[in-house]
């Protein structure tokens, strides 16, 4: 039966297989299919914002994973080291994302802990699947009393949230690179 | 001899690490334990722990600005 799981590390360590499947749902979807130049291995796309504290929204039967999402609170800074990373939108505004214009957003983006952000949306059967990981996500950011949802991701995507009721609005303008056309957003919530 | 010089002889690996990245580590050392021992990988993007249990990698952080590999020969 398929359903949505919310995982984080440590309580969701027994689930973590979902993860590493989701994973490498990224990286057929995003490096095999739509030719990202991203890093992989071990068949498994990953960056520094898959971290031990980031949180997956991932759609499952059983443990064959059908899509997912990941989240990040805003106000995270991520293992720092000496480039302090914080999350894709700020980042790329502060110009540490290469191939992400700094225009992404016309103001600086906020550092707030009722803030989250929501990136690598992928889905692998169709919008329902799609609608769902979205309900989930920002049905479990309201239970924790978040206020508001940033993403980045294709136009398209801002349009899905908008038919399911969601009041998205443009954080800036659609930006295009070699990997496709995106866009900053956010959801009150 | 300096610990760069020792590395490209062959005598070891220089990995580095920050004090907040080692905290991290501290935090989520028993996550990522296999019989006592985390193991972890270093390219370009930084520090990565690894997951036993999949092979998964997740974030540790980056030490060096210059855009190097944190591991150096």
């Amino acid at each position: 039966m398929r359903e949505v799981s919310i995982v984080d590390l440590p309580k969701g360590v027994q689930k973590w297989n979902l993860v590493a499947a989701f994973l490498k749902l990224r990286k057929e979807v995003f490096i095999n299919e739509l030719d990202w130049s991203l890093y992989h291995s071990d068949q498994m796309e990953f960056e520094q914002y898959d971290s031990p504290t980031t949180k997956y929204i991932i759609s499952h039967d059983g443990n064959y994973v059908l899509g997912g999402a990941r989240l990040l609170r805003t106000d995270w800074v991520l293992s720092k080291g000496k480039v302090n990373y914080t999350y894709m939108i700020r980042d790329a505004y502060n110009g540490l994302l290469p191939g992400i214009s700094p225009k992404i957003c016309k103001s600086p983006p906020p550092v707030d802990s009722g803030v989250w952000e929501m990136t690598r949306f992928v889905s692998r059967e169709g919008e329902r699947v799609g609608e769902e990981i979205i309900k989930a996500g920002i049905d479990y950011l309201v239970s924790i009393k978040a206020k508001e949802c940033l993403f980045l991701s294709s136009p398209a995507f801002m349009r899905v949230g908008r038919r399911m009721g969601y009041k998205a609005k443009p954080l800036g303008p659609i930006i295009g690179n070699r990997d496709g056309r995106f866009l900053a957003f956010s959801c009150e919530l | 001899m300096e610990l760069r010089q020792q590395c490209s002889i062959g005598k070891g690996l220089l990995v580095q690490f920050t004090k907040d990245m080692s905290q991290t580590l501290e935090k989520y050392f028993e996550t990522y334990a296999s019989k006592g021992v985390v193991n972890m990988e270093a390219n370009h993007q930084g520090l990565w722990l690894i997951n036993p249990a999949n092979g998964s990698r997740q974030f540790l952080g980056k030490a060096t600005l210059n855009g190097q590999s944190t591991i150096q020969f």
